[in-house]
């Protein structure tokens, strides 16, 4: 009796329930407070000062440039204060330069992201997590994250992973609770920090802290930005590495520049100047604001296919060469459906993919047993359906989902259903779901679960109206079935009852379902690109073998030769065999973490560059063993929140755009880093040639800032902005930069250009014209040098096809500077040249034909590697 | 002589329904070895969805009416079968239809069904 009595009073509460739900904040209210308090922005990424990096600009050659050209202004007042306007122009270029890629990066990375369900006006909505304003109800569910600080008011065995504040895992109690009780507790149990995760149970929060007055913010405070300290980011310290390595050669050639003049009797002033000028020329300082210019742009493009949180992520990504995901919801369109069940002992086909719910039941008659499921099955779940644009989603666990759209395959009126039984109780143990339903005076536990687990809790079968006692024979009749569907890819899912009032230890087995999560359309092709770009696609899933093989070979990451593991099997293989093992196979079926653990750190150690593409599940150890951690977007939010990107809506081709913007952004670095180079060296032998040769007919400080300006202009300019037109997906960034082979190139290039102007400062017609000869002969090479760094490996004739509006741009303003020094009398007079004539003009340009010829053959060298 | 065709008419759409039965695959198999294409009169939908509207069809009807048309709508966008414009009455348009080309039909409509059987069509019993 007293039992029933509970079991009313348990129906009376769950009915009343929404009675007692908490209203919320009114939509007026949350505006104010918006207002009031901003918005729930937690983590910041700190800009560096203005100052800092204005001065970050100033390396010890243009320091000492500028010194000398302040003390040469005392002499030459136009000339020194030219040489500061031209340097000062680099500099301010470089440092707006800086500041954007900053503003970049700050715009595109969010590390606090998704979305929360919360009590407003009385009703629950989904808030995004920077909406939320102190007052809010949030309700918080297992694997979310607390987005904001606040009280428990509400909890249901809420344990709190509050690891970040040293605290371990902690249980909750609501507010109310604590005030009742005088049990000593070590921390303050009813509060709840940003930051943390919640590891089991459920609970209400009243929010109380957002944005900065969080624990966390308190705490942790904003973080500076990491893409631009050398020492964090490997593509801009390669930059860093091999800038430097120009500096030692480039000061002692200055010095020897500077004894040189000195020697020739130039005024020591002068002197200091043009070998100043030269070091600044010489060394390619401006390539690390090119760098970070290139980096922070593939971080915006990367952030609309992912949720960018570690911005180191535009770097790593791009040397994957294995990429692990998991079966479901990466690979599968996460919307299962029942394809297959077996009921009476009979094979039912059930047609209809997705969240179609117009499919029919083949192979049957008799629907006696299938109402009967099909009722249980919709009572016993909470899954819904919600039209959003004329598109069904689902709301709830996606099993559930297949679940119900089978019962309504079957025409069940699911809110009929539901409105007619009460779903009492629901809990779920090692991933069996068992719920108490009740109509009227009948109570029934329906249990459904993974196959496996469910017939060790069944004695009896259903069938045809009869109760079947499970003996041997039936036992194989089932086990078959699961056999069948595991090979056609299906899950095995089954559902039993029982009709008592108490939970009994044995249960009816009702029926085996096979439930097929489709893969999504694109992931064919995308498995395709990967394997034809050398990365190896690799399943590592919970799921068992049969189903993963057969999911494998459909999609394309099994081929003929590979081979499958269940993990169990690399428990009792010895290490060395473990290891040739699993480097062998690219399908791991039932798996556990500590298997994907011990998978993912094999690869690692064998010099594989792993990312890893979690998408189910709470935890994140295995990140642990990867170089890059992604997660999808409808991951829990443990899982988002401590993977490096969020992959949006869940699109597996994106880690394909992840990883070519990366590779893109290398070769676009290294291409500028050659481009660059090559232009700064032809003008320091220039400037070689021109202090040795032209004894008292020395290229001035100006004239060796101009083209130093025309160089940043053209390459510089151009380059930060375009993207290489030619796909990098199949190329494996270089692990050497820079390479022999460019460095080669690069000198063979600066001593066409220096041999050539020495030819040509021989020729009578260019008699008197040392110093213009010099500046149109570097001008002309810079040119060339942009155009034939259009293309990587192409030839010039093909990669002109492709050229963009930001080098026609550079070329147009490179010419705009040239006509302005040439020929506009007081801009010429300014930096010493004299215009040129055409046939002039006709005798320098030659030196373009042999840069694109030493440019071709390296291009045909590369392409042959 | 036109493409044979397979249709069905308006009953034996919510007939399928209430039935639980794949009709186009019912059709299919009923025809194996046949080669035709299910093309169905527009009236078809226009007599579901005032079977849907009407205020004398119990909830049931309306229910089956509509599942009947979705599927109507959905197998149309996956290209399974052809939609003609043609306004009720329908019989007429099966009898010219039958008059043309060959026809395979499910109709329940007793008069229907004796006049398209003497024009040489296939009736097709669910």
């Amino acid at each position: 009796m007293a039992e029933k009595n509970n079991e009313k009073k348990e129906i009376r509460n769950r009915i009343d329930e929404p009675k007692n739900l908490p209203i919320g904040l009114t939509g007026s209210e949350a505006e104010e407070r918006m207002k009031q308090y901003g918005k729930n922005v937690i983590y910041q990424y700190m800009k560096t000062s203005e100052f800092e990096l204005f001065a970050s600009q100033f390396s010890i050659p243009i320091v000492v440039l500028i010194l000398a050209a302040l003390f040469l202004a005392t002499v030459n007042l136009m000339q020194g204060l030219v040489v500061i306007l031209i340097i000062m122009i680099t500099i301010v270029t470089n440092w707006l330069r800086n500041r954007e890629s900053e503003e970049k990066i700050i715009r595109n990375m969010k590390e606090f992201y998704g979305q929360v369900k919360a009590y407003r006006d009385g009703k629950i909505v989904k808030l995004s997590i920077e909406e939320i304003v102190p007052g809010d109800m949030l309700i918080l569910e297992k694997g979310m994250l607390v987005p904001a600080d606040g009280i428990v008011i509400k909890a249901k065995e809420c344990k709190v992973d509050e690891n970040i504040f040293q605290r371990g895992i902690v249980e909750k109690v609501p507010e109310m609770e604590v005030e009742k009780t005088f049990k000593p507790y070590k921390s303050d149990p009813s509060s709840l920090y940003a930051g943390t995760f919640i590891k089991e149970g459920e609970c209400t929060m009243r929010v109380t802290g957002t944005g900065k007055s969080t624990k966390y913010y308190i705490s942790f405070g904003a973080k500076s930005i990491l893409s631009m300290d050398p020492r964090k980011n490997d593509s801009i310290s390669r930059v860093k590495k091999a800038t430097d390595s120009f500096g030692g050669v480039v000061y002692l050639a200055s010095v020897v520049i500077l004894l040189q003049l000195v020697a020739d009797g130039m005024p020591i002033f002068n002197a200091i100047v043009i070998a100043a000028a030269a070091a600044v020329a010489a060394i390619p300082d401006t390539i690390s604001s090119v760098a970070s210019y290139i980096y922070s742009s593939t971080i915006e493009r990367m952030s609309k296919f992912a949720v960018i949180r570690r911005d180191a992520i535009a770097d790593k990504i791009g040397r994957t060469s294995i990429l692990v995901t998991e079966m479901f919801r990466s690979l599968t369109r996460n919307e299962p459906t029942v394809r297959n069940l077996w009921i009476d002992r009979k094979e039912i086909t059930v047609t209809g993919d997705g969240w179609d719910v117009l499919g029919v039941f083949k192979g049957t008659k008799n629907y006696a047993s299938i109402d009967m499921m099909t009722e249980m099955v919709a009572a016993a779940t909470e899954a819904t359906f919600v039209y959003n644009n004329d598109t069904m989603y689902l709301e709830g666990d996606p099993i559930e989902g297949a679940l119900v759209t089978m019962a309504m395959k079957n025409r069940i009126p699911i809110n009929n259903i539901r409105g007619e039984w009460i779903l009492v109780e629901k809990r779920y143990e090692n991933g069996i779901t068992i719920s108490k339903i009740r109509k009227k005076n009948r109570i029934a536990y329906v249990m459904f679960g993974p196959s496996e687990q469910i017939k060790e809790k069944c004695k009896s079968l259903y069938s045809n109206g009869k109760f079947l006692k499970i003996d041997e024979k039936i036992n194989l009749e089932i086990e078959m079935q699961e056999v069948k569907m595991a090979a056609n890819g299906q899950k095995t899912y089954a559902i039993a009852f029982a009709w008592k009032r108490n939970e009994p230890k044995y249960f009816t087995f009702l029926a085996l379902a096979g439930i097929y999560d489709p893969p999504k359309p694109e992931v064919k092709r995308a498995i395709s690109e990967l394997k034809n770009a050398g990365i190896k696609p690799i399943i590592i899933t919970s799921a068992k073998s049969g189903e993963a093989v057969s999911f494998a070979k459909e999609i394309g990451i099994m081929g003929e030769t590979d081979k499958a593991v269940i993990c169990e099997e690399l428990k009792y293989l010895r290490p060395e065999e473990r290891t040739k093992r699993i480097l062998g196979s690219t399908v791991f079926s039932e798996s556990t973490g500590e298997y994907e653990a011990m998978i993912l750190d094999v690869f690692k150690k064998e010099g594989h560059h792993v990312t890893y593409m979690e998408s189910i599940g709470t935890d994140y150890a295995p990140f642990m063993y990867t170089n890059v951690s992604l997660a999808v977007e409808s991951a829990p939010d443990i899982i988002k929140n401590n993977s490096d990107a969020i992959i949006r809506n869940d699109r597996y081709e994106s880690t394909i755009d992840l990883i070519e913007e990366s590779r893109d952004m290398r070769r676009n670095i290294e291409r500028s880093f050659y481009a660059l180079s090559a232009s700064d060296m032809s003008i320091f032998f220039i400037i070689m040639i021109s202090a040795i040769l032209f004894t008292g007919d020395m290229m001035t400080a100006t004239q060796i800032l101009l083209i130093n300006l025309i160089a940043d202009v053209a390459i510089a300019t151009n380059f930060s902005r375009e993207k290489l037109y030619e796909k990098s997906l199949g190329t494996k960034t270089s692990k050497r930069f820079p390479e022999t082979g460019e460095y080669v190139a690069m000198l063979m290039i600066a001593l066409s250009v220096s041999v050539y102007f020495g030819v040509l400062t021989l020729l009578p017609i260019f008699d008197g014209y040392n110093k213009t000869v010099a500046i149109a002969t570097l001008s002309v090479a810079i040119l060339a040098i942009m155009v034939n760094s259009i293309s990587i490996k192409d030839n010039l004739l093909e990669s002109l096809r492709h050229v963009s509006a930001d080098t026609i741009l550079a070329i147009c303003l490179t010419f705009a500077i040239l006509f302005a020094a040439f020929y506009l009398p007081f801009v010429s007079s300014l930096f010493e040249l004299k215009p040129l004539s055409l046939m002039q003009w006709l005798y320098i340009a030659p030196v373009a034909i042999i840069i694109t010829l030493v440019s071709e053959i390296k291009k045909i060298l590369l392409r042959k590697k | 002589m036109d493409e044979k065709i397979a249709t069905w008419d308006t009953n034996a759409a919510i007939y399928a329904v209430q039935k639980r039965l794949d009709i186009l695959s019912e059709i299919q198999e009923a025809l194996v070895g046949t080669k035709f294409t299910v093309t169905l009169p527009s009236g078809i939908k226009s007599e579901l969805e005032k079977i849907i509207r009407s205020e004398k069809s119990s909830i049931e009807e309306k229910n089956n009416a509509n599942i009947a048309l979705e599927m109507i709508k959905k197998w149309h966008r996956d290209g399974k079968l052809k939609i003609e414009k043609a306004e009720p009455p329908l019989d007429r348009w099966f009898i010219k239809k039958a008059k043309l080309s060959g026809m395979a039909i499910v109709t329940y409509d007793k008069k229907l069904r004796g006049r398209l059987k003497k024009l040489g069509a296939k009736i097709i019993m669910l």
